[in-house]
């Protein structure tokens, strides 16, 4: 594809196959009582925790570029599954390209 | 319910009753257990109740948060629920905290004003008819 052909990156809207508005903060929150939300912790680790006002580790936003969901906090990292997508363990990573 | 493309669901890792603080996030297949329920809310749309504060009302349970409340029988007696121990029985009114509770926002738990750190529980993790107060914890019976 010619460079001046290729339409620029959506920054707004809709991404329907992955079901996700682009770019805006989201939180992820548990459908028990209390209501926490998962929380990155030291840009590595997911935990769920209670919600505080406006901290920005506890959203995460889906990114259109590279199609995956990434930290507000840390926006360099990306939701991964630990080991190569062997293990059960759900972490933050700098952001690549490897699907599990 | 979060799912990836692979079929692969967003889940808690660890016991599927308890509803852990900290507790690690990992994939498991899918199974729609409570363990797997995730919602995402967008963060402007977050309702205002998830950060009520003291004397806010919390419409799922219906309870203003931190404000001591009696519970009274409606048998002819009229007796106050009162905290003897850590059991729960019915006594006549006495102005004491004993008889006084509260809905603590955090926890989502009716709470003792004599024993803070005491919430109403089920004996027996939920599977007797017995109440009691216990330290506080995030089982769900």
């Amino acid at each position: 594809m010619y460079a001046d052909k290729r339409k620029a990156d959506r920054t707004k809207g809709t991404n329907e196959n992955f079901g996700f508005e682009i770019n805006k903060p989201f939180y992820l929150v548990q459908e028990y009582p209390m209501h926490r939300v998962v929380e990155c912790i030291g840009a590595h680790h997911l935990r769920t925790r209670p919600i505080r006002r406006n901290a920005k580790q506890q959203q995460f936003f889906f990114d259109e570029v590279s199609k995956t969901i990434k930290s507000y906090y840390w926006k360099s990292r990306s939701m991964t599954i630990q080991s190569q997508g062997r293990s059960a363990t759900l972490y933050m990573t700098t952001t690549n390209s490897r699907w599990f | 319910m979060l799912v990836n493309e692979k079929g692969k669901v967003m889940a808690i890792l660890g016991n599927q009753r308890q509803e852990y603080n900290n507790a690690a996030i990992g994939v498991k297949p899918k199974t729609g257990k409570e363990e797997q329920l995730f919602k995402m809310i967008y963060a402007d749309e977050i309702p205002g109740s998830m950060f009520a504060k003291k004397g806010e009302l919390n419409e799922d349970f219906g309870l203003l948060i931190g404000i001591p409340f009696t519970v009274q029988t409606t048998l002819p007696s009229g007796r106050y629920l009162d905290l003897v121990g850590r059991n729960m029985l019915i006594k006549t009114r006495n102005g004491l905290k004993s008889q006084e509770w509260f809905f603590d926002g955090r926890t989502k738990t009716i709470k003792s004003m004599r024993t803070k750190s005491y919430s109403w529980n089920i004996q027996s993790n939920g599977n007797t008819n017995n109440m009691e107060v216990y330290n506080t914890y995030s089982r769900w019976f």
